[in-house]
Order: C-alpha cells, then structure tokens, then sequence
C-alpha cells in the first residue's frame, strides 16, 4: 500500500483532502478510488504534478487523479466545481504537466491534450478556444515524448529525437526566438512549434526546466532563456538534474560519491540551498518558492519560503518580532518527514509539499 | 526593512476593468494585486491578500494612459 503526504497552501482544496484549511503538517491526500473515499492506495504513485491552485497523482497504471481548482476545468473534469479529493480523469496517461490555471496531458500513444485557461496561450489550442474539456493539441505518435514541462503560462516539450517543441507566453524570450508581427515581436505562441533557443544546440540538451517566466537547459554548461540574465554559472562535479522554482534554478551536483545542489537567482526568502548544510542527497524536487529534499536517512527537509506550512512547522524555538518579515517565513533545511515508511517520491507546488511512501 | 520578492513588469499584470486592479500570480497560488489609483498616486507595491509577498510593479506613469482608457 502507498499513501500520499502533503502540507501547505490549501485555499482552493489543492491537497485533496477535503477541506480548504492550510497544513502545517503532512496528512494523507484522499482519493475517490470506485466510489470510495480512501488515503490507502495499492497502485504506485509516480509523480505529483502541481498548477497554480490544482494538483495531479499520476500513478504506475497510467491512472491520473486531480484536485483543486477546477473554475477552468483544469482538473481535467467539467469545468466549475471545485474537486475536494482527488478524482480519476479518464483515460491512460504517460505525462503531466500543469502551469497556473492549466494542464498538459500525453497519452500512451503520445497525444497531447490540454485544459483549462490559456488567456496567452497556455492550451497551444490557438487563440479563444476555451479549455472547458480535455481537446488534443498535437499528435506527436508513439515514444515521442521525453518530457513535458510547464510553468506559470508556458510549457516546454522535448521529444525522444531531442527537438524542443512549446507553447504559451512568449514575450521575455522563454520560448526562445520570437517571430516578427509587423514591427513588434509576438507576445504568445498560440499552438506547438519548434522553437529554436539562440546558442543552444538541441542535440546536447540533457536537462531543461521552466521558471515563472524563463526557461533553463544544461547541456555542458548552463543557460537560460526569457525574464532572468543569464548569468555565468560554475560548476565542480557532474550535473546530473536541473529543477526550477519560479525565479531560482537549481542544479543537481555529483561530486564524488555525493549530490549536492548547486543554486542561482532569487534569494530574497531564502530559496538557494544553503551551503553550510551537507545533508546526503538522494532526490530533490522544487516548487513555487521552496525545495525538498530526500536524505539518505529517509527524512524529508524542506528550504526556502514556507508561509503556509509548506516548509513545516519550525523545529527550533526562534522567535520573530515580526511574524510576517522574511527571516520568520523562511526556512532553512526543516525537516517535515522522518518516520520509517520508505519515501518512494517527493513533489512540490505553489506553497505545497508532497511526500509519497509506501506503507510498511 | 520589508522585503521584496521580486519585480515584475506592468504588462505582465492583468487588468479587470470593473474592480479596476491589476493582478499578477503569487507563489502560494492566490494573486499580487494593486489599484489603478494607487499606482496613479505613485504606489508601486502590489500585496497579497494571502500572504506577506510583496511585489514591485516597473512601469512608467505614462503606461497607465491605455488602462484609463479602458474605463471611458
Ligand atoms: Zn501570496
């Protein structure tokens, strides 16, 4: 049996556990599994994916459950009602991806679909088609797709022959070169296109991530395209994975033996991996403004911005004046898991945490 | 000393015409958001009413003309 954990921000009933109460702790997400309201899950979940209000389970069988807002019907159910628990969308999926007030699904045979509202483009359904429904974006056929990737208004796709395919809000250069409408230069790429990124050789790509309004490869070195300047980043050791939040990346680091993370950009409520700390790494996943990472103790420690609970409660006994400065809202390596249920994944969303174990 | 979060352009901001504020999304999933008139009298600091974040909107008092446009 596996169950899912969260914590966080909850105004729009995104933990799925049938209220809107934000969690300072973890509780189990419940799913309407055959009529029945569970948080006892016998598939595997694989991946919990999250937009801006609303959150996706995709489990090994392919099954995907959503929750959340739903006022666009970007839960992948008929538009306007909130999803309290988490619901199955019909169908068999291979990949999610979900930004503010939409979602990207692949099916097995790769087919994307989307749903939700794209005022700039976010559905890559063209312009004024309403996401209401799950309607097919771009057929891109059978193992085609690597990874799909979305953030605040737009998603990037990298297919298995390493093209880079997107969509969405275009206008800082997150979607790469931008074609010219008469003398200005477009603002949304309305439907799929390649898209070609100044100075990036597509066939090196080995990780990319979307920021709020960028977007970030590593190939042999680093680069970012769209709001944020490059900067010039060094690393020592291997890179082995690339995150964003919205306004930091990170980097994955081997060095050694050991993975560390290597982080640049917004640090203004403590969202760069604090370097005093060496905790043995083993997975890690970012979210809108904070981080979690998986030691190899098998606890689970959250950095960055925790306002609602996403970061835990705080261990230590400081005391803040001011309970809303940044320094009382910031978090630095808290621990919110360290119970012995192997922790199979992590997942992280706008001011949410995700923890799924499987029950020993 | 208060924090920012960050800094965002006014035309990445949507804005309602009817409650007559400017929005743009918040890291906890509710929205940053600041009044017409406010940015008129020289404000330049959206809040949300969700949490501490604050966001400083870049815009020059002329970007505000094609928005009072809008209300006419
Ligand atoms: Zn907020």
């Amino acid at each position: 049996m596996y169950q899912v954990l969260c914590c966080g921000s909850n105004g729009q009933y995104q933990l799925g556990i049938g209220n809107d109460t934000d969690q300072l702790e973890l509780v189990a997400a419940k799913f309407e599994i055959d009529g029945t309201v569970t948080t006892q899950l016998a598939a595997e979940p694989v991946e919990v994916v999250c937009g801006g209000n609303h959150t996706l389970v995709l489990f090994s069988t392919g099954e995907i459950y959503s929750c959340g807002d739903n006022t666009f019907g970007q839960c992948g159910h008929q538009g306007g009602q909130t999803i309290e628990v988490f619901r199955k969308i019909d169908g068999k999926w291979a990949k999610a991806a979900c930004g503010w007030e939409f979602t990207i699904l692949v099916d097995l045979e790769g087919k994307v679909y989307s749903c939700g509202r794209g005022l700039k483009g976010e559905l890559g359904l063209g312009k004024g088609v309403d996401g209401n429904q799950l309607r097919e974006v771009i057929d891109f056929g059978p193992q085609a797709v690597l990874s799909v990737r979305s953030s605040l208004n737009h998603t990037v796709v990298q297919l298995a022959d390493k093209r880079l395919f997107g969509w969405g809000n275009a206008r800082k250069g997150q979607l790469g070169v931008q074609n010219a409408i008469g003398t200005k230069l477009e603002s949304v790429i309305w439907q799929p296109r390649q898209l070609k990124f100044e100075g990036l050789d597509d066939l090196q790509v080995r990780f990319f991530d979307v920021g709020r309004d960028y977007t970030a490869f590593y190939s042999n070195d680093y680069k970012e395209y769209g709001k944020k300047a490059t900067e010039k980043v060094h690393v020592n050791g291997d890179v082995v994975g690339l995150r964003t939040m919205w306004s930091s990346s990170h980097l994955l680091v081997k060095n050694e033996k050991h993975l560390s993370i290597k982080s640049f950009g917004n640090d203004s409520h403590g969202q760069l991996f604090p370097q005093s700390a060496h905790p043995v790494v083993q997975q890690f996943e970012i979210g809108s403004e904070h981080g979690l990472i998986l030691t190899d103790q098998n606890s689970v420690m959250a950095w960055g911005w925790g306002e609602h609970g996403n970061c835990g409660e705080r261990s230590g006994d400081e005391v803040y004046e001011d309970d809303l400065s940044a320094a009382a809202v910031t978090y630095s390596l808290n621990t919110i898991y360290n119970q012995a249920h192997p922790v199979t994944r992590l997942g992280s969303g706008c001011a949410t945490s995700w923890i799924t174990i499987r029950k020993l | 000393m208060e924090t920012i979060y960050d800094e965002i352009e006014i035309e990445d901001f949507t804005f309602d015409p009817i409650t007559q504020l400017f929005q743009y999304p918040c890291p906890c999933g509710d929205r940053f958001a600041i009044a017409l008139d406010d940015l008129k009298d020289g404000e330049d600091i959206a809040v949300c009413p969700s949490c501490s974040l604050m966001v400083r909107v870049i815009f020059e008092p002329e970007d505000l003309e094609e928005f009072e446009e809008e209300l006419k």
